[in-house]
């Protein structure tokens, strides 16, 4: 079945009304977005270069239901938001498809120089930077999100700012029929600004199939340092396409960490750009997956300039038929002299039936560099489980403290301290077979 | 005293295949410190590894018994809860678990084995500090990840420490030796000897004399190609020191060649 020609399809009957319901910024992308995708012969297959595990084609290939004249669902934000990680934030904002509804009293909670909208109402008061792409719009997945998005999220943190506690998005799928959500986040953190943003996905409805597309464009001012930590905790029947994209200015530093602790399928996508000097990139990966899960991360990072750093740490930890990809890519130009690129990925499958392709990369045409990648996959250490034992430590438990401290150090990278320590306790949770929805995220508390 | 603490019957195991325990008989009461000596792959280590648990060795025949139960139908960690210790010739590296996390666990596994509640936070730093103090145990390790970094001294020491926190009614110590300089040697003997009883045991599995001067045996056993071949008292550390193995395996292996014809 050829997706591709449902979507363009859908487009061109409803392009109408598409843009009618959306902000004149995400409008001028659309045409586009439809000519690139009209050149593709179809959407990447499993077994294509760099989709080893995943097909999008079968990701977008059921018939979803697509909210496009934008009928607000029912809620209340009073007793929606399960989980707003309170020892973290209390600035959160929930994307109900791909609706944006704040939390009561989210303005006031706001500090100085910080926003957070939806997208439709920041297109009406920052045109300029609602219409920015800096997602790569040749992408089929950035494509297919730049032809049917409608709204999303828009934060913005002014220059200079800093903002010690998390903002917080939530995203939620609540229908009970197939649906899919075209989700557009865009964020802005203007010169000298330090700040981070939380991205929790969680649909409410289980057993109903839904499509999570979604995009996230970062830009990082000149001296900023902001960090985004992106947990999708989602239910066996979802799938995502996602891709984050950003780009720094000199002397800038950004941190991605994702993690990944149920789903159904999720294909992820990172492209970090730099445009001036000195900047610095860390992406960090936890991946659990159990079930027939498949979890896929391609992360392109591209040094274009002189005297950047980047690394790259993602740890899998597969179980039962889990089936898990990591393909990095980091590409040195020829000008980017006095890089540092530093890329590991890391495995263990705790199942016979658990499969993993790793696929790290550096491609380097400059001779300036320093850069190293590895990557290793196994089972864990046999020696260090019986040594557990012999103290007394049953095996389950032995098990589940190895498995904690094999992510510790993706966990480290965390930057705000009671967030790595909650994450760390759900990361825990998840590994003792419990689910980590938001409902359990409170019990915590 | 006629209570047996530990009575090992024609124990014969191996490794893929491979036979390495060719029938080990021993009997030990509370209160005794046996020595097992022997040279190079005579089975010392797969001696300890078998009667700790470890998964790497297959038992082939024989039994074990300690203190009445059936030791080689059980767990290693419940082997552990029941009063076996092995003390490890080469302590693993846990990267990423602290020492402190590890100890609660073992400390809080084994009084839930016992249907006891689990020890408070106070209680267990308490239990800690008191038997860091016994083998003069930095207190900087605790928060470091398990044996990770740690000298070759301290990864003996730690072993001892955590000997002392666990209560073993037998301990075996595995080449606990090796690796030390003359004052660590004396500093973990003097932590084995402070935690000696009436009431336990230990095993001292070693190549050297040296140790034996520290920890006095009651009685010394030679391993050879998996069997004990000679037992005796305190002075054969002695005289084995002197001529070294040679006369033994001299004397087994012509025995070996009698019996073939």
């Amino acid at each position: 079945m050829n997706a591709l020609q449902q979507y363009i399809d859908l487009y061109e009957a409803q392009r109408t009304t598409i843009c009618a319901n959306a902000p004149e910024a995400l409008n001028i992308h659309r045409e586009q977005a439809l000519d690139t995708l009209k050149a593709l012969p179809r959407l990447p297959e499993k077994g294509d270069e760099g989709f080893e595990q995943c097909s999008v084609n079968d990701m977008f290939a059921p018939d979803f239901g697509i909210n496009l004249t934008r009928v607000p669902f029912a809620v209340d934000p009073r007793t929606a938001f399960g989980c707003d990680v309170p020892a973290v934030s209390r600035m959160s904002a929930m994307l109900v498809g791909d609706s944006y509804v704040p939390v009561p009293g989210l303005e006031e909670m706001l500090p100085e120089g910080v926003e957070m909208m939806s997208l439709a109402k920041a297109a009406e008061k920052y045109p300029d930077l609602a219409a920015q792409q800096i997602a790569p719009a040749q992408n089929p997945l950035v494509a297919l999100n730049t032809l049917f998005a409608q709204d999303g999220v828009f934060i913005r943190i002014h220059a200079g700012v800093v903002l010690d506690k998390p903002l917080q998005i939530l995203s939620v799928f609540n229908t009970a029929m197939p649906t899919m959500a075209v989700r557009r986040i865009k964020i802005f953190v203007d010169d000298n600004a330090h700040g981070s943003v939380l991205l929790c996905d969680h649909p409410r409805v289980k057993d109903v199939a839904y499509l999570n597309s979604r995009v996230v464009e970062i830009s990082v001012g000149r001296n900023a340092n902001f960090s985004l930590y992106d947990l999708e905790e989602a239910t066996h029947s979802t799938a995502r396409a996602s891709v984050t994209a950003s780009q720094q200015q000199a002397d800038s530093t950004l941190h991605i960490t994702s993690l990944f602790l149920n789903g159904g399928v999720t294909r992820n996508e990172t492209y970090p750009e730099h445009l001036g000097q000195n900047c610095a990139t860390h992406l960090g990966g936890i991946v659990i997956g159990g079930a027939s899960q498949v979890i896929d991360n391609y992360e392109a990072l591209t040094h274009s300039q002189p005297r950047c750093t980047s690394s790259q740490i993602f740890k899998y930890a597969l179980f039962n038929s889990a089936r898990g990809a990591f393909e990095g890519r980091v590409t040195v130009q020829e000008q980017a002299t006095f890089t540092e690129a530093h890329q590991t990925n890391r495995n263990l499958l705790a199942s016979p039936d658990a499969l993993m392709h790793s696929q790290p990369q550096l491609i380097i045409n400059c001779d300036e560099v320093k850069a190293s990648h590895g990557s290793a996959t196994g089972q864990l250490d046999e020696n260090a489980l019986f040594y557990m034992r012999s103290r007394g430590i049953p095996e389950a438990e032995a098990r589940m403290m190895l498995i904690n401290a094999f992510m510790s150090d993706v966990l480290d990278t965390i930057q705000h301290e009671s967030l790595r320590e909650r994450m760390r306790a759900i990361v825990d949770r998840r590994l003792r077979g419990c689910e980590t929805t938001c409902d359990s995220c409170s019990a915590m508390r | 005293m006629d209570e047996i603490l530990l009575k090992v019957d024609d124990l014969r195991a191996g490794i893929e295949g491979k036979e390495i325990l060719r029938g080990i008989n021993l009997t030990i009461r509370p209160g005794e410190v046996h020595a097992i000596m022997g040279p190079n792959g005579s089975g010392k280590s797969t001696l300890s590894g078998v009667l700790a648990g470890n998964p790497r060795f297959t038992v082939t025949g024989g039994s074990a018994q300690f203190h009445g139960l059936d030791l080689l139908a059980l767990a290693p960690e419940n082997r552990s809860h029941e009063g076996l210790f092995l003390s490890f010739q080469y302590p693993v590296e846990i990267p990423g678990v602290s020492m402190v996390n590890f100890m609660r666990a073992a400390v809080n596994a084994k009084r839930k084995y016992f249907n006891e509640p689990a020890l408070s936070a106070g209680d267990f730093l308490k239990l800690m500090r008191q038997k860091r103090a016994i083998v003069e145990l930095d207190n900087k390790l605790a928060s470091r990840s398990v044996n990770e970094g740690f000298s070759g001294g301290e990864k003996k020491r730690n072993e001892i420490f955590q000997m002392a926190v666990l209560e073993p009614r037998l301990s075996i110590l595995d080449e606990t030796d090796s690796g030390l300089d003359i004052d660590a040697l004396r500093v973990v003997a003097e932590g084995v000897n402070k935690l000696k009883t009436e009431h336990n045991a230990t095993i001292v599995i070693t190549h050297y004399q040296r140790l034996l001067d520290y920890i006095k045996p009651d009685f010394i056993h030679i391993l050879y190609k998996g069997r004990i071949v000679y037992s005796g008292g305190p002075e054969l550390a002695l005289e084995l020191e002197e001529k070294g193995y040679d006369w033994i395996k001299e004397q087994v292996d012509n025995q070996d060649e009698t019996t073939n014809l």
